[in-house]
């Protein structure tokens, strides 16, 4: 696949930094040599990475796999082995979270439209829907996949942070010894320390304001770092904030979920996922954090 | 709820180690690879070994793999026999450090020279189903003057699905011929210089191996193999002599004999860790056994430095240690032959003495972003032999290898 013109490629102190599009978010690469034909390269390896994934998995398109699995009405669906691979870790995920991380809530979308609005569903059309949601009702036999009818599949709580790791390592191959910050839409890692051997500084959204302001800033070497949060994505109603996190138990967003939860982590899936499953266990969610071995950043 | 970060931290890593692969493949379109190498094998005073490797590995699609191994060897220098030198050779032996000695001057019988080539190929396909499933088919052929063998094999390995644990199973077959130079292999137990001759010798030799892989944390690979084969044919050394000493000045000497069977088992544990500085260390443990008596253990350790600009340093140290055969002796005694004739089997083949031997290497190297892979090894091994006429060996082994990757 031809990747697209990046939107800019700028130096900056002693790295190269490189931004585009993908996955509805905005993307940067920071890559910390002095060639810069290398570092354009790698930012083009990075983009690449980030626009197969999407285009792989993206619940958006008629054309690939995930299209073909949820409008299989009822009928088995072979999957290829990177699919299986992200199929056999959401059936860990669900399992690791108490079934509260669940890939085949996203048909509850039809009941819950997170645009700010005073848009909430009656418990009658939320129950409905409810009976096409369980991990549990899929028939997982890799790599044969059958859906009931009605029934779906989004990957997209898993994609993201997929992809920025992905791409950090097929950059790390393409040069071992260049470190590079790969960041999708503010889920990031670090391979290692800039030129100079100093960590690279990384400011933590203020959820309040999301994209003006930050609540505090991290520096990391080699780590990885993603936040969950419902700052862009929310329903008020009576002076309510119905987060969009959804409880696939109950149907219901998740009650008393904090702002936002940002964990450090080794990879980025690892963070984004625990992450997640703070957001999902609700006011109980800093409990949960501080009963995991992790460095994490809470807004409530 | 209680902590679920190391469950959580494998299931991510496990996804993102097994992602690879093929996503690299579809971004990179790296498509061959070519791995060439000098090797040079000098044991003190004995035999030297030179070897060219050539390897050629190619993706023909994208489950599918091919590789090529080419090895060309010269070999030459002399190795001890087993014979004892016919005059005063004990004498000699218990002051070593005198003048005279087992030099390995013409008409000593205790020293045979030899020179000799190989040329070696092997093939192998290894096809990939579901990217869980793995299967392998190879098949090589060496020659040399006095040795032909071929070898087909095949192993199978699969992945659970949760992608922790490895199984694996195979089975590989190999075919030999023997022969003496200047053809023909000798009648056992017929004295040196008679020249007696039989046809060449055969033998078939079939291997099984099972082994289980797990991913035992993040950093950490834990392996055990197990693994039992036999060879049966003609399985003694056509060159290998042994002696019966009659008194201190009149000695006979012999063509050794050996078994025609030899059941082999082993069992195989490795451990690979990466620490938090990115170092690599291996370490493996091998235990070995034979209806030969022969029980062996090897401790294999390397310890990978990685430093910045694609450099690594690796030492290597590894202790092997064996008992001897069950037919193995010094000579024949005297005592033994008046009383019932030849053994059953003889030999004084130092490589079925007890022995040790302690490898100690180093191996630096440092990879070309997107160009290739250079890297340098020198290893010192020294043996001591329990019970063998020469009992000391020591070889130096220097190996110069480059990597290209082709896209």
């Amino acid at each position: 696949m031809k990747a697209s013109a990046l939107t800019s490629f700028e130096k900056i102190d002693d790295f190269w930094r490189g931004r585009f599009e993908a996955m509805a978010s905005p993307c940067e690469c920071l890559v910390a040599c002095e060639d810069e034909k290398l570092a354009n390269k790698l930012v083009l390896i990075a983009q690449q990475e980030a626009k197969r994934i999407e285009q792989k998995f993206s619940r958006y398109r008629a054309d690939n796999i995930i299209y073909k699995i949820n409008h299989a009405k009822g009928k088995v669906t072979t999957v290829d082995n990177e699919t299986a691979d992200l199929l056999d870790f959401a059936a860990q995920c669900y399992g690791l979270s108490e079934h509260r991380f669940d890939v085949t809530s996203g048909v509850l979308r039809e009941a819950w439209q997170f645009d700010g609005s005073d848009n909430i569903p009656d418990q009658a059309k939320v129950a409905t829907v409810l009976q096409r949601v369980g991990w549990p009702k899929v028939n997982w036999q890799r790599p044969a996949l059958t859906l009931q009818d009605g029934m779906e599949i989004d990957l997209g709580g898993i994609g993201k942070e997929y992809a920025v790791d992905q791409a950090a390592k097929l950059m790390k191959q393409h040069a071992p010894d260049v470190n590079v910050l790969v960041n999708f839409g503010g889920d990031l890692v670090a391979t290692g320390p800039r030129l100079d051997g100093k960590a690279w500084t990384v400011g933590v959204d203020d959820p309040s304001k999301t994209g003006q302001g930050t609540v505090g800033g991290i520096e990391i070497k080699k780590a990885a770092f993603a936040t969950s949060g419902d700052a862009r994505r929310f329903l008020l109603k009576d002076g309510l904030r119905y987060s969009h996190i959804l409880d696939p138990l109950t149907g219901w967003p998740v009650e008393h979920a904090p702002r936002s939860v940002s964990v450090l982590a080794n990879t980025c899936i690892e963070a984004g996922m625990m992450a997640t499953f703070a957001l999902l266990q609700g006011k109980n969610a800093r409990q949960f954090l501080e009963e995991q071995d992790v460095v994490f950043w809470m807004v409530d | 709820m209680k902590s679920i970060q190391k469950k959580l931290a494998l299931a991510s890593c496990t996804l993102l180690s097994h992602g690879l692969p093929n996503a690299a493949q579809a971004a990179e379109g790296e498509d061959w690879a070519v791995d060439g190498s000098l090797l040079h094998y000098a044991e003190e005073d004995r035999i030297t070994v030179n070897k060219f490797i050539g390897t050629l590995v190619t993706n023909v699609s994208e489950s599918d793999k091919v590789k090529v191994d080419l090895v060309y060897d010269t070999m030459s220098g002399s190795t001890p026999s087993g014979a004892l030198d016919s005059a005063g050779s004990f004498a000699t032996v218990s002051t070593p450090s005198g003048a005279g000695g087992f030099s390995a001057s013409s008409g000593s019988t205790s020293i045979a020279d030899f020179e000799d080539t190989r040329l070696g190929v092997s093939l192998d396909w290894e096809h990939t189903k579901k990217r869980v499933h793995r299967i392998n088919y190879g098949s090589s052929i060496s020659v040399e003057k006095d040795f032909t063998s071929f070898g087909v094999n095949t192993n199978y390995a699969q992945d659970t699905s949760s992608r922790i644990v490895t199984y694996s199973a195979g089975i590989a077959a190999t075919f030999d011929s023997v022969r003496r130079s200047t053809g023909g292999t000798p009648e056992p137990f017929t004295e040196y210089g008679d020249g007696q001759s039989l046809d060449e010798g055969s033998r078939v030799t079939w291997d099984t191996i099972f082994g289980v892989t797990r991913v035992l944390n993040r950093r950490t690979l834990g392996q055990i193999n197990f693994s039992t084969g036999l060879s049966e044919g003609y399985l003694t050394d056509p060159y290998k002599l042994i002696s019966r000493t009659l008194n201190l000045s009149e000695t006979h000497t012999y063509f050794e004999d050996r078994p025609s069977s030899r059941q082999r088992s082993s069992v195989y544990m490795s451990m690979a860790h990466t620490t938090r500085h990115d170092n690599v260390m291996h370490l493996s443990y091998r235990y070995y056994w034979d209806d030969w008596d022969i029980v062996s253990n090897t401790i294999d350790y390397r310890l990978k430095f990685r430093y910045e600009g694609g450099f690594f340093i690796e030492p290597h140290f590894r202790y092997y240690d064996q008992t001897a055969a069950n037919f193995y002796m010094f000579s024949i005694p005297q005592e033994t032959y008046q009383l019932s004739g030849f053994p059953e089997y003889a030999s004084a083949d130092y490589r079925l003495d007890q022995m040790e031997g302690t490898t100690v290497g180093i191996n630096i190297g440092k990879t070309f972003p997107g160009k290739g892979k250079l890297r340098f090894r020198v290893e010192q091994i020294e043996w001591i032999y329990d019970n063998s006429l020469f009992d000391t060996n020591k070889a130096l082994v220097v190996q110069l290898s480059y990597k290209k990757l082709f896209e």
